[in-house]
C-alpha cells in the first residue's frame, strides 16, 4: 500500500458481454484513464473491430487503456489480428504482470 | 486490517449475490476488516425499503442492514442509479451517501479489495 491515494490504479476486469448485461457500460464508468480495462471470458469478443463498431462503448474504448485476453479471444476463435485499434492483446504472463502493477482489481459482471 | 469493499451490482431479484455479500460482510467483519458497501446500477434496489422478493427467492435486502448494526464503517450508492430507479431522496434501508462516478471511482480504487456481488 505504497501508492498515494491520487496514484492507485485499479484493474477493471470485465467477464461479461455488452450484449448479455452492462458490465462493462460500469466498467467504463467508474474506470479513469490511469486504470486498466481487461476484457475477459465472454467480454473477448467485443475486442474485435467488428463487434466494437457495432457497439457505442467504441468510442469510450479507444479512449482508455483496454486490454484484451488472447486466451480467452483464442478460445472463442477470435485471432487477436483482428481486434480494435484500442484494445491491446494481453498473454497471461502480461496478464499477471499488469495485476501486480495495480493496486487494487475489480471484477464486473 | 485490510480496507474491504463490497460492490453490489445486481438487484435483489438477480440470484443469491446478495447473499453471498452478506455473508462476506460479516465474514469481514468478525475479522475486524474495515467495511465500506458501495450500491451501484441495479444494485441500488437493494437499498428500497418495500419488500421486493422474487418468486422462489427471498429478499436479502433487510438483512443487509446487520452489516451496519455489525460495524461497516462508509455505505454509498450510485447517485445515477438512485434517480433511475425511483430512490432519490427516499428512505432507504442503510443509511447511503449518495456519490456521483468519480467519488465511486474513488472508493474503487482506495480499497485494498474489491469484492463484487
Amino acid at each position: 500500500m505504497s501508492s498515494s491515494h491520487s496514484e492507485r490504479r485499479a484493474l477493471h476486469l470485465v467477464v461479461r458481454a455488452p450484449w448479455a448485461g452492462d458490465a462493462l457500460a460500469r466498467a467504463l464508468l467508474h474506470a479513469n484513464a490511469r486504470d486498466a480495462i481487461v476484457l475477459a471470458q465472454e467480454a473477448a469478443a467485443v475486442a474485435c473491430a467488428q463487434h466494437a463498431a457495432d457497439t457505442p462503448l467504441r468510442d469510450a474504448l479507444a479512449a482508455r487503456r483496454v486490454h484484451v485476453l488472447v486466451a480467452d479471444l483464442a478460445a472463442r476463435g477470435l485471432g487477436a489480428a483482428a481486434l480494435h485499434a484500442g484494445c491491446q492483446p494481453l498473454d497471461d504472463a502480461a496478464w499477471v504482470a499488469l495485476a501486480v502493477a495495480c493496486d487494487v482489481s475489480v471484477t464486473w459482471y | 486490517m485490510a480496507r474491504i469493499l463490497l460492490l453490489f451490482g445486481h438487484a435483489t431479484h438477480d440470484g443469491w449475490r446478495a447473499r453471498e455479500g452478506l455473508d462476506a460482510g460479516l465474514a469481514a467483519l468478525a475479522f475486524d476488516h474495515e467495511l465500506s458497501l458501495l450500491f451501484v446500477g441495479a444494485g441500488v434496489c437493494l437499498l428500497r425499503t418495500a419488500s421486493q422478493a422474487a418468486p422462489g427467492l427471498r429478499d436479502w435486502g433487510p438483512s443487509l442492514g446487520a452489516l451496519g448494526a455489525h460495524g461497516a464503517e462508509r455505505v454509498g450508492a450510485d447517485a445515477d442509479a438512485l434517480a433511475v430507479h425511483g430512490l432519490a431522496g427516499a428512505r432507504l434501508r442503510l443509511d447511503a451517501i449518495a456519490l456521483d462516478a468519480a467519488q465511486r471511482s474513488d472508493w474503487i480504487r482506495n480499497a485494498d479489495v474489491v469484492l463484487p456481488f
